[in-house]
């Protein structure tokens, strides 16, 4: 039963509030210093997990079939049930699950080419091939402002890239694709699909796996000069946090995480399990009171206080005990 | 002597038991009580049970050479 002296409020509001941000139920009841005691150990104990592993630790995979491969195993991120336990800074990773199977994902995986469905304008990293302007040909690293201004879901697009070339020359090019020039088209995927974050980009012919987790995503398209298709620039433009931030990873950026990471990536997993499994504690706490009793009980190992003077209660608590 | 190596290997690994140990003996000790004083000395005494049975746990593997 819990102690009349702990108010609960409501506490299946404090329960709640407890569950989605850790503490936050306590303060609510006005017990603030133990509020303080939950948001800092467990939001403190996810947060270094998660910078450990990279803000990669904490995401949900779940496979209905067994996945093709050496090991057709299914990829199951059991751990995840622990890690959903501190609430809302887990959640996302549900709502990317979801994401990640859902019509986006498989849009993304055909790749369809010339689709943009939203602005671009993004930092790029990549490299421009065979551009011809004026007098000389233009080939190498490139970086800088990539904006996409004219979109739809029609198939042609207009940019401008404003950046560098690895030796200093300055770049202010139009980009222009179409799906009927060969072989021109802007794989920018539509919102999930980014690159592997471990594989550096380099010209290829090849189309790069999907990867839901990554940073960045492909941009490969032509420049022009004039009417005229002046060569190609190929790379990657920075995704917004809200795509990549605690979706699924596949099993190469899984891969390629562990082996970065070796322990640390296992210290992340074990600091956010723990961490969710402890708000389930504080979630109860906020549910039920204190498991105990209100701590001024005589505790089971300790000896009791002795009674001084024959009215002495037998609950009665010590005076420093009770004051602090 | 024999720990010797074993410290030796493990680098800094164990400096991350800390954070865990009192973090996990605190958020306990809350659930348990509602007074300050009574949760702060629990933790306490939680924190050394934890280190207590595991540096018991890491001397039997050192001694039982596991």
């Amino acid at each position: 039963m819990t102690d009349p002296r702990v108010n609960l409020k409501n506490p299946f509001i404090a329960a709640v509030l407890a569950y989605l941000i850790p503490g936050a139920g306590h303060w609510y009841q006005g017990r603030r210093f133990k509020a303080v005691i939950y948001f800092v150990c467990i939001v403190g104990l996810f947060s270094w997990g998660c910078s450990l592993g990279e803000a990669k630790a904490v995401h949900l995979r779940w496979d209905d079939e067994p996945r093709r491969g050496r090991n057709e195993e299914r990829q199951r991120t059991i751990g995840f049930i622990a890690q959903a336990g501190i609430g809302g800074a887990a959640l996302p990773a549900a709502a990317q699950f979801y994401r990640a199977r859902g019509e986006d994902a498989l849009f993304d995986q055909e790749q369809v080419p010339g689709k943009v469905l939203e602005k671009i304008d993004a930092n790029f990293e990549g490299f421009a091939r065979h551009v011809t302007l004026g007098a000389g040909k233009v080939e190498g690293r490139v970086t800088g402002t990539l904006v996409v201004g004219r979109f739809g879901t029609g198939s042609e697009f207009e940019g401008r890239l404003v950046g560098k070339m690895a030796d200093g020359r300055d770049v202010d090019w139009q980009l222009v694709g179409s799906q009927n020039a060969q072989p021109i088209s802007l794989e920018v995927g539509r919102r999930i699909t980014g690159l592997d974050d471990v594989t550096p980009i380099r010209l290829s012919e090849q189309r790069p796996e999907p990867e839901f987790s990554g940073s960045r995503r492909r941009f490969f398209c032509q420049v022009a000069a004039g009417v005229e298709n002046a060569g190609l620039i190929e790379g990657s433009i920075q995704r917004p946090l809200k795509d990549h931030f605690l979706a699924p990873l596949s099993d190469n950026a899984m891969k390629h995480l562990q082996g970065r990471l070796g322990k640390y990536y296992d210290l992340a997993l074990v600091y956010t399990w723990i961490a969710g499994l402890l708000n389930v504690l504080a979630v109860w706490d906020a549910l039920q009171g204190p498991a105990y009793g209100y701590g001024d009980e005589t505790d089971e190992d300790e000896t009791p206080p002795k009674a001084e003077g024959a009215n002495a209660g037998p609950v009665a608590a010590p005076s420093a005990t009770t004051a602090s | 002597m024999p720990l010797l190596p074993i410290l030796a290997v493990t680098d800094n690994s164990l400096l991350y038991l800390i954070p865990l140990v009192v973090g996990v003996s605190l958020v306990h000790s809350a659930s348990r009580y509602e007074m300050a004083h009574r949760i702060l000395m629990r933790t306490l005494r939680t924190s050394f049970k934890i280190v207590g049975c595991m540096t018991l746990a890491l001397v039997l593997l050192v001694v039982f050479q596991v």
